[in-house]
């Protein structure tokens, strides 16, 4: 942009600050007038809002919500004060806007400086409707694109900046629209939450900890118990294959809350599990599934076996399929052995295809939501924790936060800590592994 | 461009809406001044939400609501299904879509004043105040305005089976727990949540919040008199004669007829009466020996079930004078009929005769003349449940012993006490 703004003459730098100029100057008049009705557009919503919402995103409202009393009706009547959240919501919009209007500012320099080469070039500029044309042919992609990502940013990153920036006020409990204003706190929240002995801080660290050790613990668990049972539905020692294949299967039909849910209710203390053990006279109490901490995650972990391994299962054996086996016979003839083979040829080649998977896996262990919700809800709750249990992970700790004690920015915080670990580690991860240095190993 | 449109959309949506706010309060006004006589608008729309099974009672109030009210002959008047448990969770999502009058528990008052989402009720205070205990009136009111119009009280009282339990035995909690039932639960109540716990403490003298419940950096529940209470309640939670229930299992326990006696509240009334048939009995909280010679009757918590004005409803008189009511002595008494909703109306309560037809409503209604701990409206009380329920859930872990109990008492009252960002 910089070197078009210095090779341009002084009306197609003008047309950086007069949308479409150099196009109307230079007899591309239909596209310049759109460009220059843009601006006008734009020059409009400032005036008309954008000011407005760009005041209300810095003081995020100072009237409060007040009562004054109608003598006729002989109550008092509510008179709406400014309401902090749709201010930051409209203040986050007008940001986006900004940030489109440069784009537009430097789409018309560009332009403007196109009409004066072709000029300079002694060639006529192009007309309208042949710049409308390149829609359909050349830039097609533009046109294609274009309405995905108005989805996107409408739907996803307003939304999303909408949500980062709560993380940096106080829109706690105490601090609900309509009824109060919150404000702008800076990184209090994050010091409140790192502060090893506030109560948040008390709760934050063992928390993540636990969300680690899960997060481990569930992806090398239903690797390894995956790998296992594909290798041996693979051996060729197994008939009916596609029997045991289907049988194992089954676990992912089954929509996995029901699983999950019917899981729960069946290990509850008066749940048939225990019932039946009772019955038995295996146990005399009943076994504390979800009552004890460590019970609980042991528990937690082995369903998410049941639930997780059959996926993997199914990629192994694909990959297994796929391994030459004339890699296999020349190893035989070599003389290898099966513990060889497995290590020098089928480990190899399933750690290459799986490692991105694995990450992945992880990524998507530590925000699991559905298995411990579904399980244990987060309990057994313990009084050393802050509104939270021995299984909660921070995803939903984070949820109680939000729907159960309304602590919007604490909330946020922690989600903003979870995307910081999570990218962190897949980057770290990922840039190690041969599937990225080494594509071409691959054969 | 694209984008430009749709925030200018966006943008004169938001106009729009405030054009037509405008519009609505200033038409209003105009037509106050044409007929001075109806402060009521003839066709006002209001939106009522009340739980499932109160949908019946409340249609009813109504129907005689539009017969006794002639200004409300035409309203348009919506009823849909929103507990008072959830209410507060539904009106703070979305304070302009929640209904013009809702049901709430007097636990969420806080919450909802804070957030702005209340009517103040002001001309029809005395109305309230003359015809409503003085506890529930106390419940609605917040910094001394009044947020709603009380309706019910909720607590909870022991129901028992009488061909297991005599009356006598039924006094105290260890001679029920004493008597051999065989392999029958003796003795069940929600052992991991605050609001039946906490009776036991309050029973013994401690205070949450202060003596006035109002000082949110006061809880003795550490102290010696809840230490006492803090072993007692790990001994119940490790019997095996107690069942942990909540009220699904406890009323599951009383339809196969494998448990003797348990504390849950009046709206399970109905369906243990059922149960039960002529072995049902009922009565109030039994007493508990917690030490040597010291014998204590808990104290329940009481809390009330109150109507609310939304805040942003465009008909504040009309919901009003529809929420007045349905808490009104006769339709207290609809409710009490219907439902088996303990009244808070000063002349229901007085009438023996009446109250004596339900014994579950009689024998809360003895509970609350006996001891019980109105649940304060500080707004620290949100903290309070979790805790609660996580030193319940301790004691079934065994995470807590009698070793370690002070401790543990120490950091229970540490996090009902705890504010956040400090």
């Amino acid at each position: 942009m910089l070197k078009t703004f210095k090779k341009g003459d002084n009306i197609t730098r003008l047309s950086l600050l007069i949308f479409g100029l150099g196009n109307i100057v230079r007899g591309q008049l239909g596209k310049g007038l759109i460009f220059l009705g843009v601006e006008i557009l734009y020059i409009f919503y400032f005036i008309e809002y954008g000011i407005g919402a760009l005041k209300g995103l810095f003081t995020l409202g100072t009237q409060e919500q007040g009562w004054v009393m109608d003598e006729r009706k002989g109550i008092e009547i509510l008179v709406d004060g400014d309401n902090s959240m749709l201010l930051l919501l409209f203040g986050t919009l007008c940001l986006m806007i900004i940030a489109s209007l440069l784009i537009v500012a430097k789409l018309s320099l560009e332009s403007a400086y196109l009409a004066q080469e072709s000029i300079e070039k002694g060639l006529k500029p192009v007309s309208l409707k042949k710049d409308l044309s390149f829609f359909l042919d050349s830039k097609v992609h533009i046109t294609l694109l274009c309405m995905p990502i108005i989805g996107i940013l409408a739907f996803s990153v307003l939304p999303l900046l909408y949500m980062i920036l709560v993380a940096f006020t106080n829109y706690n409990h105490d601090h609900q629209p309509p009824g109060k204003l919150f404000d702008w706190v800076g990184l209090d929240n994050f010091f409140v939450i790192l502060n090893t002995h506030s109560p948040l801080g008390k709760s934050f660290w063992p928390i993540l900890s636990w969300t680690i050790v899960w997060a481990i613990v569930a992806t090398i668990t239903c690797f390894l118990f995956g790998l296992i049972l594909a290798m041996w539905i693979n051996s060729p020692y197994v008939k009916i294959k596609k029997v045991w294949r289907s049988i194992l299967a089954t676990s992912v039909a089954v929509p996995q809350f029901v699983s999950l849910l019917i899981i729960r209710t069946m290990l509850q203390p008066e749940g048939s599990v225990n019932v039946l053990l009772k019955e038995l006279g295996v146990i005399d109490n009943a076994l504390p599934f979800w009552a004890n901490a460590t019970w609980a995650r042991i528990t937690i972990i082995l369903v998410n076996l049941w639930i997780g391994a059959p996926y993997t299962m199914m990629i192994v054996t694909g990959i297994l399929m796929n391994i030459p086996a004339e890699l296999y016979e020349a190893a035989k003839i070599d003389g290898a052995n099966t513990i060889t083979i497995f290590k020098k040829i089928t480990l190899p080649y399933i750690v290459f295809v799986m490692t991105p998977y694995l990450i992945t896996q992880f990524i998507g262990n530590v925000n699991n939501f559905n298995v411990i919700f579904l399980l244990t809800a987060g309990g057994p709750s313990t009084i050393d924790y802050y509104q939270a249990g021995k299984t909660d992970l921070l995803v939903t700790w984070l949820y109680k936060l939000t729907v159960g004690s309304k602590d919007y920015c604490y909330a946020s915080t922690i989600g903003i800590l979870v995307f910081i670990i999570s990218a962190a580690v897949s980057l770290l991860t990922y840039h190690r592994t041969s599937a990225y240095n080494n594509e071409e190993g691959f054969q | 461009m694209k984008k430009k449109l749709l925030c200018l959309l966006l943008s004169s949506t938001l106009l729009m809406g405030m054009v037509g706010c405008g519009d609505a309060t200033g038409s209003a006004k105009t037509t106050g001044t044409d007929d001075e006589e109806s402060l009521y608008a003839e066709d006002a729309k209001l939106k009522l939400w009340g739980s499932q099974d109160d949908q019946e009672y409340l249609q009813d109030a109504i129907d005689s609501f539009k017969e006794d009210f002639p200004e409300a002959a035409n309203w348009d008047i919506e009823l849909a299904v929103v507990s008072s448990a959830d209410a507060k969770d539904q009106v703070l999502k979305d304070t302009e879509e929640a209904a013009d009058v809702f049901e709430f528990a007097s636990d969420q008052l806080y919450s909802l004043v804070t957030a702005g989402t209340l009517y103040k009720i002001t001309s029809d205070r005395e109305d309230v105040e003359s015809r409503t205990t003085k506890t529930a009136v106390d419940a609605a009111i917040l910094d001394g305005n009044l947020y709603g119009y009380p309706s019910t009280s909720n607590s909870y009282i022991m129901y028992y089976d009488k061909s297991k339990y005599t009356e006598d035995d039924v006094k105290n909690l260890d001679t029920i727990l004493s008597k051999d039932l065989g392999s029958d639960v003796n003795f069940a109540m929600d052992l991991d949540n605050g609001w039946y716990m906490a009776s036991f403490f309050f029973g013994n003298g401690c205070t949450l919040f202060g003596t006035d419940g109002q000082d949110a950096s006061e809880c003795s529940f550490n102290n010696e008199n809840g230490l006492e209470v803090g072993n007692y309640i790990l001994d119940l939670t490790h019997n095996k004669k107690v069942g942990n229930y909540d009220d699904t299992l406890l009323l599951s326990g009383f339809a196969d007829r494998t448990l003797g006696a348990a504390i849950t509240g009046t709206w399970n009334a109905v369906a243990i009466k059922e149960y039960l048939g002529d072995d049902f009995g009922v009565t109030t909280f039994p007493t508990v020996n917690l030490a040597e010679g010291k014998e204590v009757q808990p104290s329940p918590i009481v809390n009330f079930n109150i109507y609310g004005v939304n805040a942003q409803t465009k008909y504040p008189l009309e919901a009003m004078a529809l929420a007045n009511y349905i808490t009104s002595e006769k339709i207290q008494k609809l409710r009490f009929e219907q439902r088996s909703s303990t009244p808070v109306c000063n002349s229901l309560i007085e009438d023996k005769e009446l109250l004596g037809s339900n014994p579950a409503v009689s024998a809360l209604a003895e509970q609350v003349a006996l001891a019980s701990t109105v649940q304060t409206s500080n707004p620290q009380i949100s903290n309070f449940w979790s805790p609660m329920e996580a030193f319940g859930q301790d004691c079934i872990a065994g995470n807590i012993t009698h070793d370690n109990m002070q401790q543990a008492l120490d950091t229970l009252v540490e996090s009902i006490l705890a504010k956040l960002g400090e």
